[in-house]
């Protein structure tokens, strides 16, 4: 199976000065792990574990120590590769003064969709989160689930071949999360591939066919579906056994 | 494989900076040769109570504005005085006051900035304007191309105020800063017609400076009564007139109108003659 | 092509979210309301009335044109980095100099629009007395001039945005951000006097050189003062003009050049 994504020997450290000290933190310690094509990838790992630097360094918004990230065989900040993905980021912020309707218009333009596929997707993924309704009121407007909906419309705006979904599921309401989970399901049947991180297992559980665990930067455990399917809690053992294992404070 | 990640090269925009830089330089060596006027630094403002003000209109580049605020509080302190005939001649041209002041000029060991001071600390009780000369004075370093403000001043300090060196003084240094602008040569010819007693010459002249629109209505009721102490009540009752469509302060029309009617009260014949002059509407 | 309309997308976000934002209202209103009272201070100088109201007005215009400069250019990265809503922009396929590009243009934009509409307004103060106007306005072509007074205060905009967007880029807060830019201002006003009184001084050494050459690096915004200078004997505007116009785009472009440079390693 061909691999969307490649991650090799992947590092990020922060260095910090300040009155002279310097301090220097590690984000992530040599991570190596590939997401295939057509496959539900999940990063599991406590706060601080390096799930949201991963995602960063995937997406350029953090530059790596050293290490590699490649995406369809080609550097990740290639503005062809950026085309094929989605990001929904863990809060989706918008420009508060700036409707649903001319937020995905931006995003559509900057993404190289044409004028005329904008305006038919934009009101395409408007219906798919259920969003139609507001599409012209103000985002200051909006509650929390109602941004989180907009920030899945903007990902899936340009028809991604790739997603890649922080914590998709926090702001949600039980309903929300549910729909959250169906579309994650529908997409992938699609032939999407998408990786997420998540703190919730049972999402995890429900929808990954592999996760990695993390743990101080960390790629501590890599598991298999088989691992855990047919046996409900199963990944929530793993994961605290795999923690406790590496030393992690729990 | 254990690849570095590497930032795109710097190597366009370092030339980028390069080329702007070079720009940067050719055209502000360009800018400031082709600025060939100059306006007072700021350490040769005057100072006044209002100093700050001056230099925070400089620091952000309004000094035309500067010189506007200090034009208006300059007729705040002279303004609805300009009575030709309000000469005191007890006090006219000398010391000024009890305290035996000078009013015309710092004496010779004196900076302008001492003279300026102990004129603030003048007593004006006599209705005299000791710091005339020092508000004029900060208005011409302010902006050296507000000629009619300068004409104004000089013309009170030289015709109402008796201020003679004072006046010339003022002009002298408005001559210096724009030396272009012819008129000042003209109100300097004039003044000192007036100091040696050349009226004919004096009224040659300030005939002359009327004909421009930035001659204070002041100095054209000095020209009017001039030309009526003459004997010339046509010409004097045409400079009032003149004065009374042109002027902008109502106080000024109506001391021209005053005037004006006063002529024709004592001159009939210069009623009807202007009356004829005049257009039918 | 993509990339111009990258660009010009960018640009017209940031147009609407500056006009949409209430302190940019609010500069507006307060900016119309100040032009409007200029006719009170004509009306302290009677002789010279037009003229107060003239340069008044244009100062006024300038310096609400360059509040909206710099709150604009200090929230456009700043609060959007804080904000995160910058997430969404750079992990699509967009260059990072296209980002900066496109702010700026935007930026512009929006201090262009805040001074053409408070020129509007100064416009209607100064013609509401004609005999005045007229008077004042004899012997120079006022369609001609005023025009060139507003195009050499955008100058100073452009100048002031590049320079107010490279601090947002590494300023810790907004209000730091918004001093550097208000010290470059008056910098680049006071710097040709200290320069020349530098210059005129008897003093040399290692401090005089320094301010010197603080002085010479500096933006000298007494170019674009032509409010000041347009009625001057033997000033000649177009050629001065040109010239003024290669200085800003080049110290324009050296601003957002550094920005770019700084942004494209900046980390989120």
């Amino acid at each position: 199976m061909d691999s969307v994504l490649q991650v090799q020997n992947l590092t990020k450290r922060y260095t910090r000065s300040h009155l002279g000290r310097t301090t220097v933190s590690r984000g992530v310690d040599d991570l190596t792990f590939s997401v295939r094509q057509g496959e539900v990838f999940g990063l599991l790992g406590l706060n601080g574990s390096g799930k949201t630097t991963t995602l960063k360094l995937i997406l350029g918004l953090l530059f790596p120590t050293s290490g590699e990230v490649k995406l369809w065989g080609g550097p990740a900040q290639s503005g062809e590769v950026r085309k094929r993905i989605g990001y929904l980021p863990e809060v989706p912020y918008f420009y508060r003064n700036l409707t649903p309707v001319e937020v995905l218009r931006l995003y559509g333009t900057l993404s190289q969709m044409d004028a005329a596929l904008v305006t038919s997707r934009t009101a395409e993924v408007l219906k798919l989160v259920k969003m139609d309704h507001a599409a012209k009121k103000p985002m200051r407007e909006f509650s929390k689930g109602m941004l989180q909906r907009i920030g899945l419309a903007q990902a899936l705006l340009h028809d991604p071949d790739f997603l890649v979904l922080d914590e998709p599921v926090t702001g949600l309401d039980p309903l929300g999360i549910r729909q959250s989970r169906e579309l994650v399901t529908e997409l992938n049947k699609r032939g999407k591939t998408i990786l997420f991180s998540s703190h919730s297992i049972s999402e995890l559980e429900r929808l990954a066919h592999r996760v990695a665990i993390l743990s101080d930067g960390k790629l501590v455990r890599l598991i298999e579906e088989s691992d855990w399917r047919d046996h409900p809690g199963r990944l929530e053992e793993i994961f605290i056994d795999t923690l406790q294992k590496s030393g992690a404070a729990l | 494989m254990r690849g570095a990640f590497r930032f795109p090269s710097t190597r366009p925009a370092l030339f980028l900076l390069a080329v702007f830089a070079l720009l940067i330089g050719w055209a502000d060596d360009r800018l400031a040769k082709a600025m060939t006027w100059r306006f007072p630094a700021v350490n040769e403002l005057t100072v006044t109570e209002h100093y700050l003000t001056d230099v925070g209109c400089l620091l952000i580049g309004a000094r035309r504005l500067a010189a506007d605020v200090a034009y208006v509080q300059f007729l705040q302190y002279y303004g609805g005085s300009e009575h030709a005939e309000e000469e005191d001649e007890e006090h006219a041209g000398h010391d000024h006051g009890p305290d035996g002041v000078h009013h015309d000029g710092p004496p010779p060991a004196m900076g302008m900035e001492d003279y300026f001071k102990r004129q603030r600390e003048h007593d004006m009780s006599r209705g005299v304007y000791p710091r005339l000369l020092e508000l004029s004075t900060r208005v011409l370093r302010l902006d050296p191309y507000f000629n009619g403000v300068i004409l104004e001043a000089a013309g009170a300090l030289a015709f109402n105020q008796k201020r003679i060196d004072e006046s010339l003084g003022l002009l002298r240094e408005a001559i210096v800063r724009d030396p272009s602008f012819f008129r000042y040569h003209l109100y300097v010819s004039a003044i000192l017609y007036k100091q040696k007693g050349n009226d004919p010459g004096m009224i040659a002249l300030l005939m002359e400076a009327i004909k421009y629109p930035d001659c204070p209505p002041m100095l054209e009721m000095i020209l009017g009564n001039l030309l009526k102490q003459v004997g010339r009540p046509l010409d004097a009752a045409r400079v009032f007139l003149h004065t009374f469509q042109t002027a902008h302060k109502a106080h000024d029309k109506a001391d021209a109108l005053g005037r004006l009617k006063l002529v024709f009260s004592q001159h009939p014949d210069v009623a009807r003659q202007i009356g004829a002059e005049l257009p039918a509407n | 092509m993509n990339r111009l309309r990258s660009i010009i997308a960018i640009a017209r976000t940031t147009v609407i979210e500056q006009i949409r934002n209430r302190l940019y209202l609010v500069i507006l209103f307060f900016g119309g309301l100040v032009l409007v009272a200029t006719a009170l201070l004509g009306a302290l100088a009677p002789g010279h009335r037009t003229r107060v109201i003239f340069d008044l007005g244009l100062v006024t215009l300038e310096l609400f044109g360059l509040a909206t400069a710099i709150f604009g250019a200090v929230s456009l990265v700043l609060q959007e980095t804080e904000s995160k809503t910058i997430y969404l922009i750079l992990t699509r396929p967009v260059n990072r100099s296209t980002y900066i590009l496109g702010r700026f243009v935007g930026l512009v934009v929006a201090v262009g629009c805040t001074m053409l509409a408070m020129a509007a307004f100064h416009l209607g103060v100064l013609v509401w007395d004609m005999e005045y106007f007229r008077e004042f306005t004899e012997g120079w072509s006022f369609a001609t001039v005023y025009p060139m007074l507003l195009l050499m205060s955008m100058g100073k905009m452009l100048i002031t945005a590049a320079i107010a967007l490279f601090f947002s880029l590494f300023a810790t807060s907004q209000v730091s951000a918004l001093v550097f830019t208000a010290s470059f201002w008056i910098a680049g006003h006071f710097g040709p006097e200290l320069k020349f009184l530098i210059e005129k001084g008897s003093a040399g050494g290692p401090a005089a050189t320094i301010a010197k050459t603080v002085a010479s690096v500096l933006p000298n915004f007494q170019y674009f003062n032509f409010r000041d200078t347009f009625q001057l004997p033997g000033f000649s505007g177009w050629e001065f003009m040109g010239t003024a116009a290669i200085y800003c785009m080049a110290f324009t472009g050296f601003f957002l050049v550094l920005s770019t440079l700084w942004f494209s390693r900046k980390e989120f």
